[in-house]
């Protein structure tokens, strides 16, 4: 075929060449973040029809601009470069070559493992010293992440269940009916004993006499307290990755991160619109500083999980520390009230080092641990697929 | 049908371009995304789309708290024991209205809705019909279009549009802030222009871009800033005031204040200031 880009008018068949080439190369490309589907090797087509209809020709530029407006924002910049580089007739493969060797040297990590030589522990060492800021490394996290996520979600089905097929369901939390509720939700079973239990008909019924259920298993919202003080040093480099995990796994749910040691450093409150990498930066890029002091952080967490309506977010609190705090008895008070306030807390341990009086004198209130030993650090997704 | 009231819009560069791709997106049946910052004109856009094509227009704003029942519609509970669930009882939502109507769906910041709304599009959207529970399925007027809008600077925050909803939203339309030319129009078209001149109108538009191009804002300054300190100009000058260097100051850094995060207004404000006065400088 000559090169589309010289050609004044396209036929169909240019069109529907370019829209195979144009789609195959994209899937290749190392670059892109969302691989383009069949819808968009169909629309690409149908939008340069109406095109056609517009102007009466197609030109190479219409190719170039549709494929462009049907590829994701994310991706629009790689799409134009091959769009243009198969107008040029530009191969792929000395792109391709050159691509092959870029992976050939950010490959020796999973050889490695590969052959064994490296302990679960090892491999998450070397991920952090060589692919700290390296995108392969953040596509590792975010395949864990989605583990995380895929394990949970199989977990949460049975939520979307209706009562009727389910029977009563156990702790289940009911309240009145207010403007700006779903009345999906309203449970007529128990609105129409509500209002017997007032004497009242049915005819009689009010908004508030009706009464709603609970929705489970719908958006979080989530705290995460990361301890970044001395004594966390050689654990930190576990607990900044696994949490980095977590960012990406909770992603889609409303988050907020703070870190504490003698201080507490806010890095996101809830509801701010910041861009989830850079969130994952911030914790990625901590380090270690002194003495910890824990009590300031969880009421900042307590405050944040305070503004969070009840009714619409499951709330969360993960603690990343190895409880070393010289507060421990406040803390301990912290992780009670919020608790109190049936907000679920997880405290995630490093594997180096843990102050186990520390995590004694909190005492055994309701929350989950997660203790990092080599064991559980390879059984992370599926451990947290559990707690969260 | 979308009332025929005046849009003021200037459909020149990037808003012609991206008007026909709307146009020619809807045509064939694909579902566009227009991209922008905050006041560049999107819903705009899609309210000409709808006065144009003579569709009736609905607009949805999504945020985290929106339930799929504000968009498909509800049963009223109270007449639903008293009379059961009868067609009475329905009252359809925005989504529902528009697909029956063969109306125009605007769904704007469709990045910040929820898993759950999000999900209840895709129906709409790949079938061009919706099953309501004890009502029956709604089939969608051909005429019927889904609109969306997004912010870019939110697409990668933490509110995400799920794999399935973005492969149906087929073409991402941007638009971001126009060139001078462009600008100047949308100002001179959105205020009383006969009473600023030419001068007046640059030197507005040369403090908003500058404001724009701080990197210590936190919030880019959009044209309807631009706006509203010319139509704020506009009306010093026909009550027979004298638009001073210190009164357009004045008026600049009310209006731009948007731009700050909140807490640091007062910081906000003498930076803004500062920048308006060394922009006014060049100005003589």
């Amino acid at each position: 075929m000559d090169k589309l880009g010289s050609k004044d008018r396209l036929s169909s068949e240019d069109v529907l060449w370019f829209t195979s080439k144009f789609i195959h190369r994209m899937r290749q490309e190392q670059e892109v973040y969302f691989r383009p589907t069949c819808r968009q090797a169909i629309s690409i087509p149908s939008l340069l029809s109406s095109r056609h209809l517009r102007n009466g020709l197609l030109t190479p530029e219409d190719l170039v601009s549709v494929a462009v407006a049907t590829s994701q924002p994310e991706d629009q910049a790689t799409a134009y470069s091959v769009a243009m580089d198969i107008l040029s007739g530009k191969e792929e493969g000395e792109k391709e070559s050159k691509e092959e060797n870029e992976v050939e040297e950010l490959s020796p990590i999973q050889s490695k493992s590969g052959s064994g030589i490296s302990s679960g522990a090892q491999l998450v060492k070397e991920w952090w010293e060589r692919f700290h800021w390296d995108k392969e490394y953040r596509r590792q996290l975010m395949a864990k992440a989605e583990k995380i996520v895929l394990r949970s979600e199989s977990r949460c089905e049975y939520t979307f269940l209706t009562k009727e097929a389910l029977g009563p369901i156990e702790g289940e939390i009911l309240f009145p009916f207010w403007w700006g509720d779903d009345p999906d939700l309203i449970d007529f079973e128990e609105s129409l004993e509500n209002l017997m239990s007032q004497g009242k008909e049915p005819s009689q019924a009010r908004y508030e006499d009706l009464i709603v259920r609970q929705r489970r298993g719908q958006r979080k919202a989530v705290v995460f307290l990361q301890d970044i003080s001395g004594s966390m040093d050689n654990a930190l480099r576990y607990s900044l990755m696994y949490g980095a995990i977590l960012l990406y796994a909770l992603r889609r749910h409303e988050l907020a991160l703070a870190f504490f040691e003698g201080n507490d450093y806010i890095i996101k409150q809830f509801f701010d619109k910041q861009p989830i990498e850079d969130v994952v930066e911030a914790m990625l890029s901590a380090s270690s500083m002194r003495g910890t002091m824990g009590e300031g952080a969880l009421k900042w967490a307590r405050e944040q999980l305070g503004k969070i309506d009840g009714r619409y977010y499951e709330r969360e609190c993960i603690i990343f520390s190895d409880f070393g705090f010289f507060d421990s008895r406040k803390v301990a008070d912290e992780i009670k009230k919020l608790a109190r306030m049936d907000v679920k807390v997880i405290i995630i341990l490093p594997p180096v080092f843990i102050y186990r009086a520390g995590l004694e004198a909190v005492g055994k209130t309701d929350y989950s641990i997660v203790e990092l030993d080599a064991e559980k650090m390879t059984r992370f997704t599926e451990i947290m697929s559990e707690a969260i | 049908m979308e009332k025929q009231r005046e849009l003021r819009i200037v459909m020149e560069g990037q808003y012609k371009v991206a008007y026909d791709l709307l146009e020619d997106t809807v045509a064939v049946g694909l579902t566009p995304i227009l991209i922008g910052p905050p006041g560049v004109g999107k819903s705009l856009l899609a309210r000409k789309f709808a006065i144009d094509t003579q569709r009736t227009f609905h607009e949805v704003f999504f945020d985290e708290l929106m339930r799929p029942a504000h968009l498909i519609g509800s049963f009223d509970p109270v007449i639903v024991l008293h009379k059961g669930y009868c067609q009475e009882a329905f009252e359809p939502g925005p989504l529902i209205r528009a697909m029956s109507e063969g109306g125009i769906f605007l769904a704007q910041e469709i990045n910040r809705a929820s898993e759950f709304c999000q999900n209840s599009l895709l129906e709409p959207l790949e079938e061009r019909s919706y099953y309501i529970a004890r009502s029956g399925r709604i089939y969608a007027d051909e005429n019927f279009a889904l609109i969306a809008t997004a912010n870019p600077a939110e697409l990668a925050g933490t509110h995400r549009i799920s794999e399935a909803l973005r492969d149906r939203l087929r073409v991402w339309i941007p638009l971001t802030y126009p060139d001078m030319v462009t600008e100047l129009k949308i100002i001179k078209v959105n205020c009383d222009s006969a009473t600023l001149d030419d001068i007046v109108l640059d030197k507005i538009y040369a403090i908003v871009k500058a404001v724009r191009e701080n990197p210590d804002l936190e919030m880019p300054a959009s044209i309807r800033t631009g706006i509203s300190i010319a139509k704020l100009a506009a009306r010093h000058i026909s009550q027979g005031g004298d638009l001073s260097k210190e009164v357009l100051v004045n008026y600049a850094s009310n209006v731009l204040l948007g731009s700050s995060p909140g807490l640091e207004w007062i910081s906000t404000r003498k930076t803004i200031e500062e920048i308006s006065r060394r922009v006014l400088a060049d100005y003589g």
